[in-house]
Order: structure tokens, then sequence, then C-alpha cells
């Protein structure tokens, strides 16, 4: 019983780290960038979430939809001012340092409008763990798990069997090509960057009652977020949530049957192993470039 | 002139303009004889904001009322408030404005333990008093930092009446430690495992978190099974907050004491019901046992921090209560030092004696710089609070 508490949990944490991996792969699939940002912007919508929610008593549901809204604007702005300038060259690495600038700004942004302290995010069901035979659940666990299987689920359906999911793939592996044969380049890498905020909303209040929400948590969720997508294969959304599920589930049994001082060393080996023995990830396509 | 040369006049003017403007601002201000300038560092912003915010209106309304009344020996305060946004480096360089542009005569603040011993050497190299807040024990030492002195309660004296509260009146003789990674939690392991060492006792189990974790349940099964029958923990309100769900998560029930971090309003808000039966240490003038009223002057003060400040008054107003202390002592060994320079500044407070506050009687002397009374430290209940006053842990001192 012990041992399934540890995996629930491990799970849980994993779930966290694969929604942000799935963000962070929905911006990568159509342009092949990192959007280093994602942690920030999950904990912005939290944070908006929270007030919405909470202190203006905007319903549930409605208060998604207006946080998707918030964060969708936000992103394509981010995308139009921090990204395009700088990524017409698939050479140059200027947008790194850009997306990087504007996780600062949106965190210390954060900081000015909602203050420091971490805030309570309202549940879907309860994070008050319930008793089913001999096992402790915490409701809000299994949420966070299974909406990270929902929206894998629709993500890899999205890409893989819409036209809009393959145009999208097409814009990230030949922009060039993809323009010539008629593919809106720009607009489906907006589109990407739309989505992303969208995800991130979703992010934010499946895994904002387990996290509390707080202006800190940004840069370290945004890291391992972006750990979990390499790890599984960036560009690859089942690549994503293997890599949440199994960096949570080292951390969480490193810290339980090793030590918690072995607790980040565990997972970052287990990374590290992955990319050496792949370095594409383990659900990753590696890159072939003609000459 | 050319237009070409009349840009590069434009361009030089503006370089020049600038470099100017600069030097200026690292200057060195004149300092004024006829004021005592005191520099605050202190967390305004980051996850210790709510400690400087007690902080500064602890500070002010004393500031207000010493001026109002003519000043210090005809001098008036003049405070300048620096964020060290609660990291180390900020301190570092809020302290260096301080001392070497400000000229400040004292220093007060550091109510973060990590950023108090990133300050606290090039503090005291200047000769400059300081009055630290940060807890942790090693602040405080006479050789090694000869002008910090301490109002506030330390991490050896918290972590001396959580252990014998724990080992000779609840009798739990397998304590395990979860405590966080930082200069905080280290400071609280290291006083814990010390006074544990008084009666013979080593941890079971130490397991740390970092501030960005948000599960400790590894951390917690690993302390259960070590048969832990006690969980002494050290870190700020959140991640401690964190740990409590995690607990309650895994059913452990084994009772939890921890540092006064644990006060926090982040815990109080965050905890929730898994938090109920944590406790920690408390100022004990800002408790009451059970069925009983908090003592008269405490309501008092705290009452009128409500009036000044309404809805926006901290929730750890018991830290503005030590730097009310901590200032009307300092104001009235400045006053029977009648210099402000360092030294006699310092002289004078070593001779404080007895000295009654709202928090503690503070004695120093030029071999102890810690100033609060240990017998003031109690222990109390994180959640329950009624108008700042905590409810005593039962047989708690």
């Amino acid at each position: 019983m012990e041992f399934a508490s540890v995996l629930i949990a491990g799970l849980a944490i994993g779930s966290v780290y694969a929604l942000v991996a799935l963000s962070v792969n929905i911006v990568y699939s159509a342009r092949r960038i990192v959007n280093f940002a994602q942690g920030d912007l999950v904990m912005l919508a939290g944070l908006v979430g929270a007030v919405v929610i909470v202190s203006w008593g905007v319903p549930y549901v409605l208060g998604l939809v207006a946080v998707s809204a918030v964060i969708i604007v936000l992103a394509l702005v981010i995308e139009r001012l921090a990204v395009r300038p700088l990524s017409t060259d698939d050479s140059s690495i200027a947008w790194i340092l850009s997306i990087v600038a504007v996780a600062i700004v949106l965190s210390n942004a954060m900081v000015l409008i909602f203050g420091t302290d971490a805030r309570q995010f309202p549940s879907l069901i309860s994070n008050r763990p319930v008793d089913v035979g001999a096992l402790r659940i915490v409701p809000d666990h299994l949420t966070a798990i299974f909406g990270t299987m929902v929206f894998l689920v629709i993500l890899h359906l999205a890409q893989t069997r819409t036209l809009h999911g393959k145009a999208m793939r097409a814009a990230a592996r030949d922009p060039e090509m993809a323009a010539m044969l008629g593919i809106p380049v720009r607009w489906y890498i907006a589109g990407a960057f739309g989505l992303s905020g969208v995800m991130a909303a979703i992010a934010a209040f499946l895994v904002g009652p387990m996290t509390f929400v707080s202006a800190h948590l940004g840069f370290a969720l945004g890291i391992k977020g972006f750990a979990a997508a390499a790890m599984g294969g960036l560009g690859s959304f089942g690549g994503a949530v293997i890599g949440g599920l199994l960096l949570g589930l080292a951390e969480t049994l490193s810290a339980a049957y090793i030590g918690s001082a072995a607790k980040d060393s565990v997972s970052l080996a287990i990374l590290c192993v992955i990319l050496i023995v792949r370095p594409t990830g383990l659900l990753g396509e590696p890159r072939v470039t003609k000459l | 002139m050319t237009i070409g040369n009349l840009h590069r006049l434009t361009r030089r003017g503006a370089l020049a303009l600038g470099v100017g403007l600069a030097v200026s601002a690292a200057m060195p201000l004149q300092a004024n004889a006829a004021e005592l300038v005191i520099g605050v560092i202190n967390p305004l912003t980051g996850p210790g904001a709510d400690l400087g915010l007690a902080g500064k209106q602890g500070l002010d309304p004393v500031i207000s009322r010493i001026n109002a009344a003519g000043g210090i020996n005809g001098m008036k305060i003049r405070v300048i408030y620096r964020d060290d946004q609660s990291n180390p480096q900020k301190g570092v360089a809020a302290a260096l404005e301080l001392i070497n542009r400000h000229r400040v005569d004292i220093i007060m603040g550091a109510n973060l333990t990590h950023v108090a011993f990133a300050v606290s050497p090039m503090i005291n190299k200047a000769k400059v008093p300081f009055i630290v807040f940060g807890t942790g024990s090693a602040l405080i030492n006479v050789k090694r930092f000869p002008y910090s002195f301490r109002f506030n309660m330390s991490t050896g004296v918290e972590a001396a009446v959580i252990t014998r509260h724990v080992v000779l009146m609840r009798k739990h003789m397998r304590p395990g430690l979860l405590v966080d990674r930082t200069a905080l939690g280290q400071s609280g392991r290291r006083a814990l495992e010390t006074a544990l060492t008084k009666y013979k006792i080593k941890p079971v189990g130490v397991e740390t978190f970092a501030m960005s974790d948000t599960d400790m349940t590894g951390q917690l099964i690993k302390l259960r099974n070590a048969k832990a029958d006690v969980v002494l923990v050290w870190g700020l309100g959140p991640m401690l907050a964190h740990a409590a769900r995690s607990a309650e998560r895994i059913g452990y029930k084994a009772p939890v004491y921890g540092g006064i971090g644990m006060h926090q309003s982040a815990f109080l808000k965050l905890a929730g019901p898994a938090g109920a039966k944590w406790s920690a240490t408390f100022f004990r003038s800002f408790t009451r046992a059970e069925g009983a009223p908090a003592a008269y002057n405490v309501q008092a003060y705290v009452k009128e921090l409500e009036g000044v400040y309404g809805k926006g008054v901290s929730s750890s107003n018991m830290i503005s209560a030590v730097w009310f202390d901590a200032m009307n002592a300092l104001a009235a060994a400045v006053k029977g030092a009648k210099s402000k320079k360092g030294e006699a500044i310092r002289a004078a407070l070593e001779r404080i004696k007895g000295y009654k506050g709202l928090m503690s009687t503070y004695t120093f002397s030029p071999t102890d710089h810690d100033g609060f009374d240990p017998r003031d430290t109690t222990l109390a209940f994180a959640l329950g609070v009624k108008r700042s006053i905590r409810l005593r842990v039962p047989n708690a001192p």
C-alpha cells in the first residue's frame, strides 16, 4: 500500500511535468523552438484563475474560458514580438535569449501584479485524501493524471488525423516547402502558440490545486517541463507524457527509497542516460537533413 | 559645422552626460550631522515579503513618534529602505550602497537568514552597528561579527525549546528531521541536531526538500520507514504547507514541530486542515493558553497596528512587535551614547540590561549580543489564529 501511495504521488507530480511538456511540444511541433517561458505562462494562468474564480466568484468552467482567452492573447503577443522576428533564420539561436527574457519579464510582472505569496487554487473535485479500501487517494491527483491522458489522446489525434495537424507538422519540418505548397506557415506557428496558451490554462487548472500557484514557481516548472519533453522526445506528445511521468516517478521513488538528497541527481541521471543512448529522446524522431 | 559633426557632437554629449550621471550616482553623498540615518535591508518582495512588510510596519510608527518628539539628542531619524528581494546577492548590493553611498549610521534588517549571512561580513567590516533579524545562531558571534546585535529569537533558542518539549514532555525518542536546503533550513538542522545531543539522541532520519518542491511524500515515507515517532521541520510557510498536505496524503500521523517559519501567513492559508495539529516556536507574549486571554499590552499593540494599517496590516505582526522593541531600545542606547559613531553605539547597546519590551526582556553584554530572553519562547499551534494571537501547545513553556 505504501508503494501504491508513492506511485500515485509520482504519477501525479509527473502529470504536472507532462502537461507543461505537452505545451512545449505543441510549439516545437510547429516551429522547432522551445518555449522556455511555458512554465511562467502556466503560473500566470493559475494566478489569473485564482483571482477570477476565488476573488471574483466566476464559475469554474467560465473561469477556464476567460483565463484561456487571456493566455492565448499573451502567447500570440510573445510569438509576434519575441519569436517571429528572431527565428527567420534556422541557424539563429537569438530566439533563445528572447524567450528567456520573456520568462524573466513574466515572472517579475507576476510579482508586481499578484505579489509574492503562494495562493490556493480551487479544486475541481477535492484535494483532501479519501480512503478507498487500504489506499488513500487524492481526487485532484486522479484528475491531473486522467486529464493528462485525455489531452495526450486529443493532441495526438489532432496532429496525426486532421488536416491542420498534418499542415502544422509540414510547416515545422520544412517551412519553405510548406509555404510553396500553399500552407500559411505563419498562421500555423501563431496557432501553435495560441494552442500552447490554451494548454497552459488547462495545465494550471489541473495542477494548481496540487502545487498552489505562485510567481516564483514558473521557472522551475518550465525547466522540469522542458526536461520531460527532452526525455520523451521533442515534438512527440506521447514522449512528453512518458517523459513527464518518468521524471515524476523518478523523483518520488528516489526520495522514498534512496533519500531526498538523491532526488534531483537520480532524475537528471536518468535524463542523461536516455539522451546518451537515444539523443532524440525516447519517442523523438531523428531529423534527417538531405545534402 | 556639418550634419555629421553635429551628430557626433550630440552622441558624444549624450555619452558624456550618461557617464557623468553614472559617476555622480555612485559617489558617496554628503553626511548630515544633524540626522541619524538608518538603512534597512529587508525582503519587500520575494518569499519573505510578509516579514519585510511587518518590519516596516513595526519601524515606521516608532520613527514618526521619535521624530515628532524632536528626534534623538536633537537628531531627526531618516530611514532608507532597500529591498533585498529575499535574495542574498541583492542584499549584498543593498548593503554596499547603504554603507558606501549613503554612509548610514546603523543598519537594521536581513530578516532572512541566508541574506543575513551574506551581508553580515561587510557591514561588520565597515564598523556599522547592525541590528540583525535573521534567526541563524551563527549570525551572532562577537568575535566574527562584533557590530551585530539581535533582538529576535535565534534558531538555537527555538531548537532548545522544541527538543526539550519533544523529549522531556512528550517522551519522543526517535525524531526525524525534514528541513529545506537553504541556509535557513540547514541552520535549523544544525541547531536541532546540537540540541538533541543534550539528550544523547540522534535523528533517525534527515530528509531535505528544495524551495520549488511541491510534494514531500517520498521524504515522509522514508521517515516513517525509519520509525520516526516525531517529525521536526524547518523551512518557510509555503513549503511546509506542502509537507503538511503530503503527510495527510499518506496518513502519517506522527506529531510535527517546527521553527517560527511555520507561522508565516502562507502556511496558515495553504495547509488547510492538514496543518491543524502542527505547531512551532513562537513568541510567548503573542500566545495564550486554552481558555485564557493574551497579554493586554500585546492586544493593545495589535489593535494600534490595525488602526494605522487597516486591512493592509501584515499577518506577521509579531515581527512588527520585535522591530518596535528593537527601535525603542536602540533609540535609548543612541541617546545614552550621545554620539552616532559606530563604536559608541556598539558600546551603548552592550550596556542594555533588562530592557522590558513587548516581546521580551532584553539583555546584552560585551560577550553576548543576543538580547532575547529564551524564556520568552514557547510552542504554539500554527492554525486557529485569532487577531494574531496563537494558542499555546499544552505543557509548552
